[in-house]
């Protein structure tokens, strides 16, 4: 019985390897992935019956597209429940690739809810899951030194423990600790504390989170904490799946809310969510005119390891309080929202020129109402919000199946100078939804199983200033990428991207003039399989970089995968050897690395050296898994390391991490 | 404000307008031309006129939105005769003080079911005024490869003889153009159309475009090119034997260039 569910685990983690890894790619660089690892090793473990489902919980589905949900409930209204799950493939939009990848998630059968709430039943049937991480750069970097002035007061040593609790679907529970390199144990032994218990089906009460929670609504224009898709190969991802109130549980110390929220059905269709909120937020401050402390910014970094970080540590109130009423049916959602944000001290503006529009006072109220809407084959969305007494931004789009084989993306945006939200996350080339109108357009084309095509286009422009861009500017990106899949063994991939922007000249002038500055990628990557233990991948990637009449800078990077996943074995790993040469930040090279279990991140390529890492997992016993990881860069032709408080000495970086994972 | 665009014209040696308008239906998948059948291929690959099976007219209007005088008017016809096919353009460019005009004649012929052949010549006429006028003469060929009935490739060179205009007081060109692409019919309603082309003086230019037959009274296009980045979209309503299609050009230094055309089938 262990014997085969190790083997069922190890099945389950490479299912949802593999959708990790296509949806990394749409990834934007800093994305937290772990909630939906959560999401995905949850629907894996109990599969979503897709005869009792709702759009709410599909949407939680990275791969599936806003159009496809819509058009999978209108094929229930008229068909009736589904019969068999390769019914989906007669629905609008589930082209095959799409029904293979949704399978392991979705199920036919009552999974046997426990619908019985009591004492006994939570702990006799409830499901823990406890990790414990411990991770550390292996060299002594100069910030943990004996430095006079600024260090990190802290060691070097990053924890993280989380807890996971589950009762069926209707109670969860968590709790996230984390101490970053450089923190200090002070009084606390953890640095960062964050926790919720979440009830869900409860009556009336859909939903109702008390502790950190995040919330999602429309197309992330007014409110939506956490993190977003944008832009990606995935053309349908720029119309974002609004999930509404959620329990958080990623270790990210700045976008969340904490207090209370719950989602009330009042009448039929229509949904109530109130929310509050009280947190301590970092930030920098200063004394004004009149003698009072005020910033103009908020740190979003959770690193509390010098003195000046410890000292801005939380040195900031906010509360939160609002509300969202939505309405939502097969074909037509609309929601409206309106919150107001106040803070402890003021905010104020820098003497940049560019930030002359940002959010002053400390207080701030949001509006917003957004909607999406299917017809026939068209899936139309868009938000618009507004801060009171400043600006207004809105997007709107359409999604449109065209055929069975093609869809195709269109959103226009607009955005003013002077818009001010503190959750905003709506598509936006810059990383805030300020001060741009763009207008994008995408295509994916699927024409038989083995292919895959995908093309979009994005022009935007700034009517205002931006941080070393001294006048209004304007740029557009290109993405193409082809998929070739001839067997369930092999995969290649193409991809050209080309993204053209304006900043100001390099050059030594009494006025900044704009450049243009062109960023080009290229990347061909192979995937095949050898058998049923060893899969390989190879990749290169090469990517260009000119600023003006400056020359142009190119810099690759290749690396060759080797992965070990046997069926029935206790253990499993990674392995990447990777070599990479760019003559300068400019052209620096991100790529998906595989880290242990809900631990993600996109390794940064820059100089010139060699990576490789490590990644092992044993089953320790039933319950019991560990992990190990480490992962080194060596540069050549270097004598010191990273800059700053992080500056090594020598030519290595390395990195060792240990995971714990204990269920039950 | 003229007297800007004269002078414009005269300092710097140039090219006519490198690309003829190819109507709002080419022009809204993004200039593509070189592998997809319209009345308007009359002014870009003539060969894809062998898909036509009426007599047909169609008549242009563009006004580029940077200045309130210029525009564009073109007409095209185009005689199908079993399997030869002829046709006749004109397009005419600019404002009073400066105008290129052109008039071109294509002859397609067809042969076998797949591949048809086309031939343009044109004759070109530039007027400036103070300056007086220039006229020039080029020929352009192209053809079109329909390998099933989902992809159809296509190829065409521009004015591969280098003619220029007669005058030697201004410095222009006719521009050479060499130009590949492919269409793809994804369902009966669906058309992608891609093509790279390449004017001989300026970088590679790629481009996409989509034409989606949303009824069948109305069509949805859009698309884009690459270099120079630029952004195309609109809509063709078909009823009975007229057509009137609309479609803009966005350009980031140019700005709009909205156009209509009308199209008789007889």
């Amino acid at each position: 019985m262990g014997f085969f569910a190790n083997a069922q685990v190890a099945e389950q983690e490479a299912v949802v390897r593999d959708v990790l890894e296509s949806v990394a790619e749409n990834l934007p660089d800093e994305y937290d992935i772990t909630e939906l690892i959560d999401v995905l090793m949850r629907y894996r473990k109990y599969p979503i019956n897709l005869n009792k489902t709702n759009p709410e919980e599909l949407k939680t589905l990275v791969f599936l597209s806003p159009l496809q949900i819509s058009n999978f409930f209108s094929y229930i209204n008229e068909n009736g429940k589904l019969v068999d799950v390769l019914e989906l493939q007669s629905i609008d939009g589930f082209d095959i690739k799409t029904v293979q990848i949704l399978l392991p998630f979705v199920t036919l059968s009552s999974t046997g809810e426990y619908d019985q709430l009591n004492f006994r039943n939570l702990f006799r049937l409830g499901e823990n899951d406890l990790i414990m991480r411990y991770a550390q750069t292996l060299q002594k970097q100069s910030g943990f030194t004996d430095l006079p002035g600024n260090r990190y007061l802290g060691s070097p040593e990053r924890f993280q423990t989380r807890y996971r609790y589950h009762y069926g679907s209707i109670v969860t529970a968590s709790l996230t600790l984390d101490k970053d390199a450089g923190e200090k144990f002070i009084g606390k032994p953890f640095d960062f504390y964050s926790g919720n218990i979440a009830l869900f089906k409860f009556g009336k009460v859909k939903k109702l989170v008390i502790g950190d929670y995040t919330l999602q609504f429309g197309q992330g224009i007014t409110m939506w904490s956490g993190f977003a898709f944008g832009k990606g190969p995935d053309v349908t991802s720029v119309a974002k799946k609004d999930l509404g109130l959620r329990p958080y549980t990623s270790a990210n110390e700045y976008s969340f809310l904490r207090g209370a929220s719950a989602t009330v059905n009042l009448y039929k269709n229509i949904d109530l969510t109130p929310f509050i909120s009280f947190r301590q937020l970092d930030a920098s401050q200063e004394l004004d005119f009149e003698g009072n402390l005020a910033q103009s910014t908020v740190n979003q970094t959770g690193l509390h390891r010098t003195p000046t970080e410890i000292k801005n540590k939380n040195a900031l109130s906010q509360q939160i309080f609002g509300a969202n009423i939505q309405y939502a049916n097969n074909e037509l959602s609309v929601g409206l929202m309106g919150y107001q944000s106040k803070y402890g001290n003021n905010f104020v503006t820098q003497t940049a020129v560019y930030d002359r529009f940002s959010f002053t006072g400390n207080a701030l109220t949001n509006l917003g109402a957004y909607y999406n809407y299917t017809f026939k084959n068209i899936y139309f969305f868009g938000e618009v919000g507004k801060s009171l007494h400043s600006g207004l931004a809105y997007v709107n789009g359409a999604l449109i199946s065209l055929s069975p084989i093609v869809s195709a993306a269109l959103t226009y945006r607009n955005y003013a100078k002077d818009y001010h939200s503190f959750f905003n996350q709506a598509l936006a080339e810059s990383t805030e939804a300020v001060n741009e109108k763009g207008l994008y357009a995408g295509l994916n084309i699927t024409p038989n199983k083995k292919l895959m095509f995908s093309f979009y286009g994005d022009y935007f422009q700034s009517p205002w200033l931006k941080y070393r861009v001294d006048a209004p500017s304007k740029g557009y990106e290109i993405l193409s990428q082809a998929v070739y899949t001839p067997s369930k063994t092999f995969k290649v991939l193409l991809r050209f991207k080309t993204e053209n922007k304006q900043q100001n000249t390099d050059l030594e002038v009494p006025i900044n003039f704009l450049d243009d500055v062109k960023k080009e990628g290229y990347r061909i990557e192979v995937n095949w399989q050898l058998n049923k233990k060893w899969n390989f991948q190879n990749r290169i990637e090469a990517s260009q970089f000119k600023k003006g009449s400056a020359r142009r800078e190119f810099g690759y990077l290749i690396y060759q995968d080797i992965n070990y996943s046997p069926m029935f074995s206790k253990i499993t790993g990674k392995i990447r050897f990777a070599y990479f040469n760019t003559p300068s930040y400019n052209s620096r090279i991100y790529a998906y690395e595989d880290d242990v279990l809900y631990s993600f991140a996109f390794g940064m390529y820059n100089g010139k050296g060699y990576r490789t890492y490590l990644n092992l997992k044993y089953v320790l016993a039933k319950k019991l898994d560990i992990w190990i990881r480490y992962a080194v860069f060596i540069y050549k032709d270097v004598q010191t390391v990273g800059s700053y408080l992080d500056e090594i000495q020598g030519n290595k970086k390395s990195e060792i991490k240990l995971q714990l994972r204990y269920q039950f | 404000m003229k007297i800007w665009y004269v002078l414009l014209i005269a300092v710097f040696p140039f090219d006519i307008l490198a690309q003829n308008t190819l109507g709002p239906r080419l022009t809204a998948m993004g200039n593509n031309g070189v592998a997809v059948s319209d009345v308007w291929s009359v002014q870009g690959n003539s060969a894809g006129l062998a898909a036509l099976k009426k007599p047909t007219v169609s008549i242009n209007y563009i006004r580029h939105l940077f200045s309130d005088e210029i525009s564009t008017q073109a007409i095209v016809a185009v005689l199908p005769f079993k399997n030869d096919f002829a046709g006749v353009s004109f397009q005419r460019y600019g404002f009073s003080e400066y105008s290129e005009s052109k008039i071109g004649f294509a002859y397609t012929k067809k042969f076998g079911g797949k591949l048809a052949i086309g031939l343009n010549g044109n004759y070109h006429q530039l007027s400036i005024s103070n300056y007086g006028s220039s006229t020039g003469f080029s020929i352009d060929i192209g053809t079109i490869y329909q390998l099933n009935e989902k992809f159809t490739f296509g190829a065409f060179v521009g004015n591969p003889s280098k003619q220029k205009f007669s005058s030697t007081d201004v410095l222009v060109e006719i521009p050479t153009t060499f130009s590949i692409g492919a269409s793809y019919y994804a369902s009966d309603k669906v058309l992608i159309a891609t093509s790279v082309s390449k004017v001989l003086t300026q970088v590679f230019d790629v481009s996409l475009g989509v034409d989606y037959k949303m009824f069948d009274l109305l069509s949805l296009r859009s698309g884009l090119s690459v270099k120079p980045f630029k952004q195309y979209v609109g809509f063709g309503l078909n009823y009975r034997k007229f057509l009137m299609d609309m479609a803009t050009t966005y350009d980031a230094n140019l700005g709009y260039a909205p156009q209509i055309a009308l199209t008789y089938a007889f």
